[in-house]
């Protein structure tokens, strides 16, 4: 592994760049990325679907299905770190020209599963987003009691996402224990402190922006597909394949996408504080120096 | 014209391109998010003129009378459709919200483009608004399909390595950024320690150029970290250097890689320009007698 050689150039972007570069990412890495992103998205898709099945269960000629919508959005959003995990795992090792398995890719998310199960399942809200849609009350009007403590907790995970963005890298990447076990290994809440503490209103602004673009791809994505399933198959009706199909379909293509965005400010964060492009300079010239003469 | 390509080139939002006379430009290409800011700019604007075309229109109606609807309509049509093509045709490739932004429109070949380029790539950014959406999603119960969702123009977008919506492929286009470069001279050592360490390496000592590379960056960037981060980080080079130098191993990992800087970028420069200087110069870590001048 040449650890000055990478996979995308190394140097300080702005956010703008950053989007722009994810679709060239995205669209190079099109297949693993998919592949990655479904072995945790599609389990959590059909969780979800379960759980909040009733919600869409109505007639579409009198009712809209804004609550299966509602409730949908506030999972995906809530749950979108968890099921990026193998996607980022992934692209933490293709990073340095090497081919990752899937098996390998797993493997190493497995490695880290105290710090996943903590950090991503349990303080970012998941788990608790699981427990409030299984445990809503179909008949209960007006709307459910949870739907606003899912309001709550998506507030809440949003919050914590944008001072904290990085937590799902340092967890992978960084392989940080949880407890510390000697003197000198950095926790991960040490490391998570260290890495945002200092950028907090540039990542708080990032997020935002971050928010804003999901949402108008979200809504564009929706769009198109409803567009083609008029052109296509001469249904412009809003139905239930629109509804629980294609909406969430939509939902994880963007939070596919934003997985690589997130990727790339983590790479883009550690550069502009901590030199990350310099460090790698330096190791791959002192791995040259000891293997050649001066 | 052709486009440099190389095989194992990290991705980047850079393209290089080489001109007949064989003069390799490197442009940053501007993406959709990048470009946002100009469009949603330029709408602003052309919303501005509508607004003052109204009103302009309804204080002037008592001379047009019943021709005032049909100038109007006139001039909304012109402002819709050639806004841009007139603009990027008049300055150089650039509307106001671009030219705010900081990006230009030139020819794939990295030239200004021309007239009828401008014109086209703006007429043709209707059809990268492609699929539109129905007012009725906005509640209005018309099935106006007016709303544009952009959804065509980032699908080609992300499939070249341009940034190239329809629009710019047909018209042999892309839009860059306009880079402002500042030429940083030899950074500064504030520790006038590095110089005296550098008379402790090997006279012989000569760095390679991914060396001086790494150490020059090192060195650039330094005063940016603190300090547990840069001996964090220079230890990674400084340790197999220590010991190649045959120096002490608790000599600072920071200093010694100023010391190889000052070394490869300040010190021989400075000998090799006294060098140049001076017809009777010696140079150093030569021994006397091998000199052309020494005396006999």
């Amino acid at each position: 592994m040449q650890l000055d050689q990478t996979q995308i150039a190394i140097r300080e972007r702005d956010f703008p760049e950053l989007l722009d570069l994810s679709l060239h990412v995205t669209r190079v890495f099109a297949r693993p990325l998919l592949l990655t992103f479904a072995l945790g998205a599609i389990p959590l898709a059909v969780l979800n679907h379960y759980l909040i099945a009733w919600t869409g269960d109505i007639d579409y000629r009198d009712e809209s299905p804004w609550q299966y919508l509602v409730w949908m959005s506030l999972l995906v959003f809530v749950e979108a770190p968890l099921a990026s995990l193998f996607t980022t795992a992934y692209l933490g090792e293709a990073m340095f020209h090497e081919r990752p398995t899937i098996r390998g890719v797993a493997a190493s998310v497995a490695k880290v599963w105290p710090g996943i199960m903590w950090c991503v399942l349990i303080l970012r809200g998941p788990a608790l987003a699981i427990f409030l849609a299984a445990t809503a009350d179909p008949f209960e009007e007006p709307p459910s009691v949870n739907l606003v403590f899912m309001f709550l907790l998506a507030f809440g995970a949003g919050v914590l996402r944008a001072v904290r963005p990085f937590i799902v890298e340092i967890v992978l990447l960084e392989r940080n224990p949880l407890r510390p076990r000697a003197e000198q290994k950095t926790t991960i809440g040490q490391r998570s402190v260290s890495l945002h503490a200092v950028n907090g209103g540039d990542l708080i602004g990032r997020w935002l922006g971050s928010c804003a673009v999901a949402g108008a791809l979200v809504v564009a994505l929706q769009a198109t597909f409803w567009f083609a399933s008029g052109v296509f198959l001469n249904n412009w009706d809003w139905g239930p394949v629109m509804t629980e199909v294609c909406a969430p379909l939509s939902m994880w293509l963007v939070a596919c996408y934003f997985t690589v965005v997130r990727f790339l400010s983590y790479l883009d964060l550690r550069i502009r504080t901590e030199g990350w492009e310099v460090e790698l300079r330096l190791r791959a010239e002192a791995a040259r120096l000891t293997r050649a003469p001066i | 014209m052709k486009r440099m390509t190389a095989e194992q080139a990290p991705l980047d939002s850079t393209i290089a391109i080489v001109t007949p006379e064989n003069i390799a430009f490197t442009y940053r290409v501007a993406g959709p998010f990048r470009r946002l800011p100009a469009f949603l700019t330029d709408m602003a604007i052309c919303f501005l003129l509508y607004m003052g075309l109204i009103f302009l229109v309804s204080f002037l109606s008592f001379l047009l009378a019943g021709l005032a609807e049909a100038v109007l309509l006139i001039a909304f049509f012109l402002i819709y459709w050639f806004y841009g093509g007139l603009f990027e045709t008049f300055m150089n490739g650039q509307t106001p919200g671009k030219r705010l932004m900081g990006i230009r429109v030139l020819t794939i070949d990295g030239q200004p483009i021309n007239g009828l380029q401008a014109v086209m790539r703006n007429i043709l950014r209707a059809v990268d608004m492609m699929p539109p959406l129905s007012v009725q999603a906005i509640g209005i119960d018309a099935p106006m399909y007016i709303i544009p969702t952009f959804t065509l123009g980032l699908v080609v977008m992300m499939a070249t390595q341009r940034f190239q919506r329809l629009g710019d492929i047909v018209c042999g286009t892309m839009v860059v950024i306009e880079e402002r470069h500042w030429l940083s001279g030899v950074a500064q050592l504030e520790d006038e320690r590095a110089a005296q360490l550098a008379m402790y390496i090997p006279p012989d000592f000569r760095a390679s150029r991914t060396l001086a590379q790494a150490v020059s960056t090192y060195v650039e960037r330094r005063r940016f970290f603190s300090v547990p981060r840069r001996r964090e980080i220079a230890r990674h080079l400084a340790e197999p250097l220590l010991e190649k130098f045959g120096m002490r191993a608790d000599t600072s990992h920071d200093l010694l890689l100023c010391a190889v800087y000052y070394r490869t970028f300040i010190a021989d420069r400075v000998n090799e320009e006294e060098r140049s200087a001076s017809p009777f110069a010696v140079t150093p870590g030569m021994p006397l007698a091998a000199s052309p001048m020494a005396p006999r």
